[in-house]
């Protein structure tokens, strides 16, 4: 479950806030899709909610842990690991193979055992369609299956929530329905997870609920059939 | 060469000129004590073309030799102490006493009245004439002292003969030190003469057909022994020692054995002046030495080898520098990388001021800071510290450069997702960033490693005897440039190559992930 409340962030250079009062909850396992035009504050409430970015007001709640804004950055911390997140540019490590990419966060900050990590992290890349994969760099891999690993890595820390961006926008326009199965596949494992694209099309078809972000707010929301472009 | 002798002798004069004083008050009353207490004497000495001075023998390196190597032996007996040469190059020596590097400067020390600011003189162990040296059959030699009136002659640096030749107005052209390449460039050409001490004249000049040396002399020049200004007692025992050789004649037999017992050292002695000169049997073995150059065969199959020791020797220390000084630039390095990139507008102010100031002024004069300066401050650094930390620091801003270049290269979204994944900077630097950052900074690091290896050649400043500094002591002593040159080339080559060899798997591993056959 994530839960927002009244978020307000401000950039010193910008006159208007990038985000104005933004509340929405979201229950656990859902299947959300944040939709706007660019510019909206998609990737700003993305990088609010995965605590890469300050808020200037409001709560951010996963699973009732809570984020106020006046916790400061070191209050940011506690949604590291928590919730997961799926970059636009992906950024996967190059210099480690998929299931490294996989590993390493588990290793380090949970100190999982290798052995345990790889287990566990094999596992997921094969749920994902990766088991022939495992040992390749990012470098050699599609884009469709690069999106897969940083899928799985994030999902290796075992986060409540996972937030993507713009999955669909960096991928062949055929590959869009293999990114909507793979959500369903994640969707299994109960976690909660945000979308974040401009597009329509896809919103429309891979979500079960739709929030629309125009300047800064959500001024609509609703199940994806009722939504209109 | 001119322009970088002159700006060393000037920085390497101040700094010492007040770095003296508080070396002389450390050592103040106890050098003589000490030298009897551990049976030593240790004497400072340039062996870089000293003949007949200091020098080591040409036919085996290995040995020094020379009329101040058996004066020095005799001087120390006679103090209850066994001669330790250490080596300086000529125009520091005074400074390099001051330092505390030795207990006596004995090597052609001109008795001169500014000298008694920084040390104390002995009495007088040898005189010597200025004699001019020309091209022989050269019908525009200048053989008066009027006639080198705006001619090119070469002397050593701040000699008698230089101020000799400065007042007569005449271009003076100084070394760094060769007293082989003086003569070499009068022989090719590149000056019309050359006006050194006698003892040198007949060494170098009076063995090569092609130069003559112009009746009579131009001036004369009194040799002492400089100790450490305070050091009375130690002064008074020299002299004590050096007033009985010269009763007992063994001054006489001494300069007599290398050729070089002329009227004016009879005359300071007060023997009557010399009759006829008898066999020279050092000279003799000097001029079937070097007279002509040794035959190909001759330099490999015997001459060469005799320079395995030394060359070894100086490859060690230089490959050994080279290592310790790359590591300490790397972590430093890496310090400032880290400071200039991830610190606070303060710790990244301080970064860049001292990369800039490392980086902008040269390795030369940070080393002359460090060795003659920084005992003004009362720290007084072992010559291979000193010349580690020199090179070590220098290379840190080269190196923290590399790796602030290594670190922009990677994308800002990585630290950004291992901080999502929960990974703190720390972590996120040593195991995302910095494979990555390094296998950009490694090429550049090969090629600093190599060139550090050269530069180290620049610690013979602080009397450390490495690779370049061995070569030209041995290609003066042998009077062999060339030969010896491609040999010393070798052996920088024989530790470049597995250098930068090894730079290229570094490459190769941390690279591994963008080649096709991984996969």
């Amino acid at each position: 479950m994530i839960r927002v409340d009244a978020l307000v962030k401000r950039y010193a250079s910008l006159a208007a806030p990038a985000l104005r009062r933004v509340s929405f909850e979201v229950a656990s396992g859902q299947l959300v899709a944040i939709l706007g035009r660019s510019g909206a504050g998609k990737s700003t409430l993305l990088r609010c909610l995965v605590g890469l970015e300050r808020f200037d007001e409001g709560t951010v709640e996963v699973d009732g842990v809570a984020v106020r804004a006046e916790d400061g950055p070191r209050g940011l911390r506690v949604l590291h690991g928590r919730v997961g997140l799926v970059p636009q540019s992906l950024d996967l490590f190059p210099h480690l193979s998929a299931l490294d990419n996989c590993t390493l966060a588990p290793r380090i900050v949970k100190g999982e055992r290798r052995a345990d990590a790889e287990a566990r992290a094999s596992r997921l890349l094969g749920r994902l369609g990766l088991e022939a994969e495992q040992g390749a760099y990012p470098e050699h891999l599609s884009g469709g299956q690069r999106q897969r690993v940083a899928i799985a890595r994030a999902l290796a820390m075992e986060p409540r929530v996972l937030l993507y961006d713009e999955p669909t926008s960096s991928l062949d326009p055929s590959l869009r329905e293999e990114v909507g199965r793979t959500l369903l596949t994640v969707k299994e494992s109960g976690v909660t997870q945000l979308v974040s694209t401009h597009d329509w099309e896809f919103a429309r078809s891979a979500a079960e609920w739709v929030l629309v972000l125009e300047g800064g707010a959500i001024v609509r929301e609703g199940e994806p059939g009722q939504i209109v472009g | 060469m001119n322009a970088r002798s002159a700006l060393r002798a000037l920085l390497v004069g101040v700094a010492a000129a007040a770095a003296s004083p508080a070396a002389a008050a450390g050592a103040r009353g106890g050098t003589l004590q000490a030298v009897q207490q551990r049976r030593e004497l240790r004497w400072g000495a340039d062996v870089f073309g000293g003949a007949p001075y200091v020098f080591q023998d040409p036919m085996d390196p290995n040995h020094l030799v020379g009329f101040e190597v058996e004066l020095a032996d005799a001087i120390a007996r006679r103090l209850g102490a066994k001669a330790r040469p250490a080596a300086g190059a000529w125009d520091k020596l005074l400074d390099l006493l001051a330092r505390g590097d030795f207990d006596v400067a004995l090597n052609g020390i001109e008795v001169a009245e500014e000298k008694r600011r920084v040390c104390l003189l002995s009495r007088p162990y040898y005189a010597a004439g200025e004699r001019l040296s020309v091209r022989r059959g050269d019908p525009g030699a200048p053989r008066t002292l009027e006639a080198v009136k705006g001619r090119r002659v070469g002397a050593l640096p701040g000699s008698l003969a230089q101020r000799i030749l400065e007042r007569a107005g005449a271009v003076v052209v100084t070394y760094d030190g060769g007293q082989d390449q003086i003569y070499d460039d009068l022989r090719l050409g590149r000056t019309d003469a050359v006006l050194l001490d006698d003892p040198i004249a007949h060494y170098y000049a009076d063995v090569q057909p092609e130069l003559e040396t112009v009746p009579g002399s131009f001036g004369e020049v009194r040799y002492a022994v400089a100790v450490r200004l305070g050091d009375e007692a130690l002064r008074d025992a020299i002299d004590g020692a050096l007033s009985e050789l010269a009763r007992t004649g063994r001054l006489r037999a001494l300069y007599q054995r290398w050729g070089i017992w002329n009227a004016e050292t009879a005359a300071l002695l007060g023997e009557p002046p010399p009759a006829r000169p008898g066999l020279a049997e050092a000279w003799e073995a000097w001029r079937a030495a070097v007279g002509r150059p040794p035959s190909l065969r001759e330099r490999l199959l015997v001459r060469y080898p005799r320079t395995f020791g030394l060359f070894a020797r100086a490859a060690g220390l230089t490959l050994l520098l080279t290592l310790s000084s790359m590591a300490l630039a790397m972590a430093v390095g890496a310090l400032l990388a880290a400071a200039r990139r991830y610190g606070a507008a303060p710790v990244r102010w301080l970064a860049v001021g001292v990369i800039e100031l490392v980086r902008g002024t040269p390795l030369l004069v940070q080393l002359i800071m460090i060795y003659f300066g920084l005992p003004e401050l009362g720290v007084k650094l072992d010559p291979f510290v000193a010349g580690w930390l020199g090179l070590g620091l220098n290379y840190a801003a080269a190196e923290a450069e590399n790796y602030r270049a290594g670190l922009e290269s990677v994308p800002v979204g990585q630290g950004e997702v291992a901080t999502t994944l929960g990974l703190s900077r720390l972590q996120a630097l040593r195991h995302v960033i910095a494979p990555q950052a390094l296998r950009i900074a490694v090429p550049p690091m090969t090629n600093d490693v190599i060139a550090l290896l050269k530069d180290s050649s620049l610690v013979s400043l602080v009397t450390l005897t490495e690779l370049t500094k061995t070569y030209s002591n041995l290609a003066a002593s042998m009077r062999d440039h060339l030969g010896l040159g491609l040999v010393v080339a070798a052996w920088y080559l024989l530790l470049g190559l597995p250098l930068a060899r090894l730079g290229r798997l570094a490459e190769r591993r941390l690279g591994r992930h963008l080649r096709r056959a991984a996969a």
